[in-house]
């Protein structure tokens, strides 16, 4: 039918584009470009779920209601992850026989999935947000881009700016921690392997988002149906069906497991699968989902209770199990609030590192502890924080950076200036130098008259100070005469007081 | 007796003559015998105003620059600031200054800086990226290592060599167009002290006797033809990146001259009008001196003052 080709191929389009947008947001070279396209980033489950606890209900709101309506219709339009494991089977066609392209129906791994699912609801609750992360399929599909197709991207660009130097600027590539990218690859590997061979095999084992959505999808308004009398058991719906979710032989449909793709609809020749509103007629399909929910329910509420025991077990060591405490010397950035509110909401996606002009909000490995595996902190050897900007905290769609506006933000307080007077080069070599004060915004650093050296030496007013870090990045002693020490929890800074002076009216040249 | 008279005034004109030449050769790249004038000094209209008034004073910017040549304006872009603030020179000079090079014949206008804040907000907010492009110059990018390359400096104390931006390497004449303000570690930042905007590594300069680098930066012997120092608002406390507007005084004066010795000398007693302040607290000037980029004796030089 007409209906079901406009039907997929608007989704695949649509798709796309997204894919494309966050793809482009988390690896584009020019950031001023891509932060518009960081919108794309809020509609993403986990950011919804965890912003909806303290900023906003609206995404999350809409998502829900999305999978009410149409089923997981999330997994084969939002989420990046979901479609880039679409354009991977794509690819994957082009390496296979025609009959190697097609999929056969599954047994659902209930147990793994709703395991799965509990123990990172429950983990999260007690505290615990490692494996939220290492799940999280739109966080994976950020590192995966800002660590793996970053530097492809950098490359090309950087071929380009040899075409068109005076148009295109050359932009040297950032390459953190060789361990930064373990996680990424690790990712890359399970997903590109899963679905070249087994669809959407990830979406419906691992991902606890699937598996949550899977659950509301059951009772979607509109699904996929198969009209039974219409049906000629040519099984090509459950061989076109990419999350394996269709027992043709029993003309059965998992609405937990199904994404809402369209191709078993597409697939059907007598048009026997319908994709048709079914909260009316549920009464024929009624006696073969019950007990599918009944087993999912028990699944659920069995695993659930089991991880409730894990999470006492783990909250009685004080919520030490797993994870090191975070370092004292880790900067997080503007809007954090403090370490533990960044580790409860942050799913280390990388938004902010690629939203930040100066590249100085970079994956740390170890900066918050074993469980705060890459989320961002701040170092100041490559720039230093932008005195103007906060598009760190417009575009991070978790809220664990929380949204301030540029007034707030130029008096939170991410750290504190510290001088060593003996490493400063005005006592060193005797010579004016001024840099930190030179690049102070707010001058907490200024430099006063130092006896009656006729120098002038740097002095931190500490109430004053952000942490911006200007200071640390352009002081040029080794080691670091200046350095800006980090706040486990951020507080604000006293706003620069305004230096009034006396208006001068000069006619004279003076020489 | 006349015939006498006139063979004094023969080779008194000849020897004048060739030692303004050689002036001229020294610190106007490209800069043919004028009329004599050290010094422009400009005061009370708009620095387009001030601008046009002193260039013409001078004898008009074909004199500096030639059909074909290829031009580079630096001005100071260094902050993340905007035109009132004064952190940074201001957009409307500078955009006259590449509409005149435009005029006089010059193939290319290139402006740049190595900016100390982020280079994109610096080139957007300082307005000199929108009124150069409409003015018809080119932004070069100054952002990166690879736009430097490493050039000796033969008369230079402790900085001997160092990477200077290609576009001046690359040009045939170029004009300096700092703006005028009080600096925290320098003094004073005004022509000599906005050589450290061509140079990559900053750091270096500031860790091996800034003032003495100042002025082995400025001892880089292509010159620019000009030096025109912007002090239509000019900041004469926290600087040189201010806190606020507060930080600046109007001070409604523009001062040109080939010898950026000397402009940093009347720019000096100038701005001590409004806050004390000598060359030898600047001590880059009088190190330039020393270096003999140029003279701080005012008063040896044929100064032209202008009020509007």
């Amino acid at each position: 039918m007409r209906i079901y080709q406009w039907l997929k191929w608007s989704r695949v389009a649509l798709s796309l584009l997204i894919l494309i947008g966050i793809s482009w947001y988390f690896t584009g070279v020019r950031v001023q470009w891509t932060q518009g396209l960081s919108l794309l980033l809020k509609a993403q489950f986990v950011p919804a779920f965890l912003s909806s606890l303290g900023a906003s209900l609206l995404a999350l709101a809409s998502i829900l209601l999305l999978t009410v309506l149409l089923g997981r219709i999330y997994c084969s339009l939002l989420c990046p992850l979901g479609v880039f494991q679409d354009v991977v089977i794509r690819i994957s066609h082009l390496f296979k026989t025609k009959k190697q392209r097609l999929f056969r129906y599954t047994k659902d791994p209930k147990w793994l999935r709703y395991s799965i699912l509990s123990l990172t609801i429950i983990a999260w609750i007690v505290g615990f947000t490692l494996p939220l992360l290492l799940l999280d399929p739109y966080g994976n599909y950020g590192r995966m881009a800002s660590h793996l197709f970053k530097p492809v991207v950098y490359t090309v660009h950087n071929g380009l700016h040899h075409i068109w130097p005076d148009t295109i600027y050359y932009q040297s590539y950032i390459a953190g921690s060789i361990l930064g990218w373990l996680l990424p690859v690790a990712i890359f590997v399970t997903v590109v392997g899963m679905s070249a061979f087994r669809g959407r095999l990830f979406c419906n084992s691992l991902c606890p988002v699937g598996s949550f959505l899977g659950i509301i999808s059951k009772y979607a308004a509109f699904r996929p149906v198969v009209d039974k009398s219409a049906c000629n058991h040519c099984g090509l719906c459950g061989m076109k069906c990419k999350a394996e979710c269709i027992n043709s032989k029993e003309q059965q449909i998992d609405y937990s497991r199904c994404v809402a793709c369209f191709n078993c609809t597409l697939a059907c020749q007598p048009e026997a699968v319908r994709f048709v509103f079914s909260w009316k007629k549920q009464p024929p399909q009624e006696p073969a989902s019950i007990p599918v929910k009944n087993n999912t329910r028990r699944a659920f509420i069995a695993a659930a209770g089991s991880m409730a025991g894990v999470a006492a077990v783990y909250r009685a060591a004080g919520g030490r199990l797993l994870t090191g405490s975070s370092s004292p010397d880790t900067i997080a950035p503007p809007g954090a609030r403090s370490h533990a509110h960044l580790k409860q909401f942050c799913t280390s996606c990388q938004a902010c590192v690629a939203a930040c002009p100066t590249r100085i909000i970079q994956p740390t490995i170890k900066g918050y502890g074993l469980d705060g595996w890459m989320l961002p902190a701040i170092n100041f050897q490559n720039g230093f924080c932008t005195y103007s900007c906060n598009r760190c905290s417009q575009v991070c769609p978790t809220s664990a950076l929380e949204r301030v506006s540029l007034e707030e933000k130029k008096i939170i307080r991410i750290g504190k200036a510290r001088l060593t007077f003996r490493n400063c080069v005005v006592n060193t070599d005797r010579t004016d130098c001024g840099a930190c004060d030179e690049h102070c915004p707010t001058k907490a650093v200024r430099m006063v008259p130092w006896g009656d050296t006729g120098l002038r030496r740097p002095q931190v007013d500490v109430e004053y100070c952000i942490g911006c870090g200007g200071c640390e990045f352009i002081c040029p002693t080794t080691p670091k005469a200046i350095v800006v020490q980090a706040q486990s929890v951020h507080d604000t800074a006293l706003p620069p007081p305004i230096e009034k002076q006396q208006r001068i009216q000069v006619d004279d040249f003076g020489f | 007796m006349k015939r006498r008279n006139f063979l004094k005034t023969a080779v008194a004109g000849a020897v004048a003559g060739s030692v303004r030449l050689q002036h001229a050769t020294l610190f106007a790249k490209g800069r043919e015998q004028d009329k004599p004038c050290d010094l422009v000094a400009v005061m009370g209209g708009t620095p387009v105003e001030m601008y046009e008034r002193a260039i013409a004073s001078l004898g008009g910017m074909a004199k500096y620059v030639k059909r074909g040549q290829k031009v580079v304006v630096k001005p100071n872009i260094g902050w993340d600031k905007t035109p009132e603030e004064a952190a940074n020179t201001n957009p409307e000079l500078v955009a006259a200054i590449v509409r005149d090079c435009l005029k006089a014949g010059a193939s290319e206008v290139t402006v740049f800086d190595n900016t100390c804040d982020e280079w994109q907000a610096c080139y957007k907010n300082s307005g000199i990226e929108a009124a150069v492009r409409a003015a018809g110059a080119k932004m070069a990018f100054a952002h990166e290592e690879r736009y430097y390359k490493e050039v000796s400096l033969p008369k230079a104390v402790r900085m001997k060599k160092t990477k200077i931006h290609e576009a001046i390497l690359d040009c045939d004449v170029w004009f300096n167009v700092p703006i005028l303000k009080n600096h925290g570690g320098a003094k004073m930042t005004i022509a000599m002290k906005n050589y450290m905007g061509i140079v990559w590594d900053r750091r270096f300069m500031h860790a091996n006797d800034l003032q003495q680098c100042i002025a082995d930066a400025a001892s880089y012997h292509k010159c620019p033809a000009l030096h025109i120092v912007d002090a239509y608002r000019i900041m004469t406390q926290n600087g040189p990146k201010g806190k606020s507007i507060e930080d600046v005084q109007m001070g409604n004066a523009l001062f040109i001259s080939p010898d950026m010795v000397a402009v940093d000398t009347a720019a000096v007693h100038f701005f001590n009008q409004f806050k004390s302040m000598t060359i030898n607290d600047a001590s880059h000037i009088i190190r330039g001196e020393a270096m003999q980029l140029g003279t701080t004796k005012l008063e040896n030089l044929n100064i032209e003052r202008i009020r509007i």
